[in-house]
């Protein structure tokens, strides 16, 4: 499903959209960036209250398309700016992770890990 | 089988070169090029001056140092070769073979008494010759005819701004030359946590990266704490991150064994109060 109709599915603030209409495959749920690295499949959705730049680098080296930040979580100005320049789409909702992965799985989004 | 060098002699440079090139001027950018290069297939395009002479040639080895600096807005006058080596249109072809064993270029601009550029001989032209075949699905023939391809970082201790841009930047060069995804995958985690490693513990360092077509070697040196027990900070979950480096999401001692999992050969060189040296190996030929 292409992730702008992810976003107005389940009712996402649209920080950013420069990729909307990539196609999502996965998600992940996960706050721990060396986590995300190790097990982030490529063409995926990530669920996160991690808002700092750090954030982006993380989803060009994985593969993440979009990401949304979670419980209100808010990103700053830089975090958008870069996610803008590489292409990743950024989403914000009030709901918790744990809600919103549940809508992903209902929508046909699937988690997998990935072995290395 | 052996060739007669007589075969070669016959066969003329302006013959077999290939005459559907695209020339460009010094001010073009490097990303066009980069885009020529990719549309065209080919890998080297001649930069000429405004009288239509040949002044340079630009080649994907410049296309890469331009995109491993993020500095593909530049004119090709900086990245290109100046001067470069070429061919006349009417030597033969053993006379350029000589050439391509002397210089270990993959291709020569043929250019004319006036300056002028006729067309590129590269590799692949005399390679079907040889073969005396249709030129179908031509990849990117490229790594193994010069040195190692080396790319180089400095990374700041402390510097969460710039924390990622070194190891992003070398997935974009290997996604750029083709490497599997598998392997780039493999280099990007290696490479992201060994720069986070060195943003989080040390002071100041350098995220080097070696291409060739057998291998590619990570390295990643820096000034710092050094480490006292290496076995302790291999072990999954050990770290040392202070809490407000975990809220961030970083220190979760996972970094070096993600980097043991996705190296075929990984050593650690440390010594405590000047710095630590991760080498990282992965194998490209092994099927
Ligand atoms: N470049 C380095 N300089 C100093 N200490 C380091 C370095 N890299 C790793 N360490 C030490 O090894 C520990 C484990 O590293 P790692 O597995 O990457 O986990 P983390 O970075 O999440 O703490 C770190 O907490 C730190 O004590
Ligand atoms: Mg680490």
């Amino acid at each position: 499903m292409k992730s702008k109709e992810i976003a107005q599915i389940l009712n996402f603030q649209v920080i950013s959209s420069p990729n909307g209409d990539v196609d999502i495959k996965y998600g992940i749920v996960c706050d721990l960036l060396s986590f995300v690295m190790a097990h982030a499949l490529e063409d995926s959705i990530w669920l996160t209250i991690q808002t700092h730049l750090n954030t982006i680098a993380v989803a060009v080296l994985t593969g993440i398309r979009s990401i949304v930040f979670v419980s209100g979580q808010k990103p700053n100005e830089e975090t958008i700016k870069k996610a803008i320049e590489e292409k990743i789409n950024l989403y914000v909702t009030e709901k918790s992770a744990f809600e919103i992965a549940g809508e992903l799985y209902k929508l046909g989004i699937r988690g997998e890990e990935k072995r290395l | 089988m052996r060739i007669p060098k007589e075969f070669f002699e016959g066969v003329k440079v302006k013959e077999i070169m290939n005459t559907d090139i695209v020339m460009v001027t010094p001010y073009h950018d490097m990303k066009s090029i980069q885009e020529i290069m990719r549309i065209k297939r080919i890998d080297g395009v001649p930069v000429v001056n405004d009288l239509g002479k040949i002044i340079g040639l630009v080649t994907v080895e410049n296309v890469i140092s331009a995109l491993a600096s993020g500095d593909l807005k530049s004119p090709c006058e900086k990245y290109m070769v100046r001067n470069p080596k070429y061919l006349d249109p009417e030597d033969n072809l053993y006379t350029a073979l000589k050439l391509f064993r002397q210089y270990r270029f993959g291709r020569f601009p043929v250019v004319n008494n006036e300056g002028e550029v006729l067309g590129i001989l590269s590799t692949k032209d005399i390679v079907l010759k040889l073969l005396a075949i249709e030129e179908k699905e031509v990849k990117i023939e490229k790594k193994s005819e010069l040195e190692p391809l080396i790319l180089e970082y400095p990374v700041l201790g402390g510097d969460f701004v710039s924390a990622g841009i070194a190891s992003s930047t070398v997935k974009k060069v290997l996604q750029q030359l083709g490497v599997e995804p598998s392997i780039i995958r493999r280099v990007a985690i290696i490479t992201y946590e060994a720069e986070m490693n060195i943003v989080i513990h040390a002071y100041r360092g350098v995220l080097k990266v070696f291409l060739t077509p057998e291998i590619i070697e990570i390295i990643a040196e820096d000034e710092g704490p050094g480490i006292s027990d290496i076995e302790l900070a291999m072990q999954p979950g050990y770290s040392t991150a202070p809490d407000n480096i975990r809220e961030m999401g970083f220190g979760a001692g996972m970094g070096l064994p993600n980097i043991k999992n996705c190296s075929d050969e990984l050593r650690i060189e440390s010594i405590v109060g000047k710095g630590t040296k991760v080498i990282s190996k992965i194998y490209l030929d092994k099927k």
